[in-house]
């Protein structure tokens, strides 16, 4: 088990690195991914959008400039990211939740949006659950993950860390969760990096 | 948090519907109070516009 699989633990590190983080986090998820993620989610202007693990709100801007700010939900496990996100997006809805337990009735949202979050679910498959099931009807379910790295020794440094899934293990949670149509790229914040990240999306049959 | 959001939340245990309990509101939001289930009769506290919707032992630790 890495260091931050853990809630409590994930909890206590951005209750500090929260203080940096608008300044680290461009290094590993650049504006370009966070545009991928949310093409992938093909919501209009309109349309309710549920994000999971809103963190600062870098990938909130991207949603609300899509469908419009007061359609946007955004839940985070820690109020110190949250904070930042609620005043630069003053027509978005935010709460404090559990991806493994979205506050959230059946069929709710036209896609349900989480990147940078799913390393630190103990049980992923209920996470990915748990947003397919708030999710409507054809609507699509989009997931960003830091990927296992290639090079084993960096694999085993990352792996001390946090969870990373590997693609294949990604796109299997994303069909243990029932959804379907699953569809992933590769990418990365530099061309020397160029697979950082997984990012997959589903539908909800 | 604003009073349409109690049309999509659920209790995050037994997904039942919420009542809601205000102690503080202004003309846009719901500053303080509480989301009761209507089903496991579990609260959710709003504090500062926000509701902590964590599941009660999640709520302890973090």
């Amino acid at each position: 088990m890495g260091f931050l699989e853990d809630k409590v633990r994930a909890r206590n590190f951005y209750r500090y690195f929260s203080k940096i983080y608008d300044f680290v986090n461009p290094f590993f998820y650049s504006a370009e991914m966070r545009k991928t993620v949310v093409d992938m989610a093909k919501i209009v202007k309109g349309d309710t959008v549920l994000e999971v693990g809103c963190g600062t709100g870098f990938t909130t801007r991207e949603i609300a400039e899509r469908v419009g700010e007061e359609n946007v939900v955004a839940v985070d496990l820690t109020p110190e990211q949250m904070e930042r996100a609620i005043i630069r997006f003053r027509g978005s809805h935010f709460l404090r939740g559990d991806a493994e337990n979205l506050p959230f009735k059946d069929n709710t949202f036209d896609a349900s949006i989480s990147a940078g979050s799913i390393e630190y679910w103990p049980d992923p498959v209920r996470g990915v659950r748990e947003m397919a099931r708030v999710t409507k009807k054809g609507g699509r379910v989009v997931i960003l993950a830091p990927r296992k790295p290639d090079n084993a020794l960096v694999r085993k440094f990352a792996e001390s860390i946090m969870l990373f899934p590997s693609t294949q293990q990604m796109v299997l949670w994303m069909e243990k969760a029932g959804l379907e149509d699953i569809k992933y790229v590769e990418t990365g914040p530099y061309s020397f990096w160029s697979k950082l990240v997984v990012i997959a999306s589903g539908i909800k049959s | 948090m604003r009073r349409s959001l109690l049309d999509i939340l659920a209790c995050p245990l037994c997904r039942g519907d919420l009542d809601v309990e205000v102690i503080e509101e202004d003309q846009e939001e719901i500053i303080t109070g509480n989301l009761i289930c209507k089903e496991c009769g579990e609260l959710y506290p709003i504090e500062n516009g926000i509701p902590n919707m964590l599941p009660p032992e999640l709520r302890e630790k973090v």
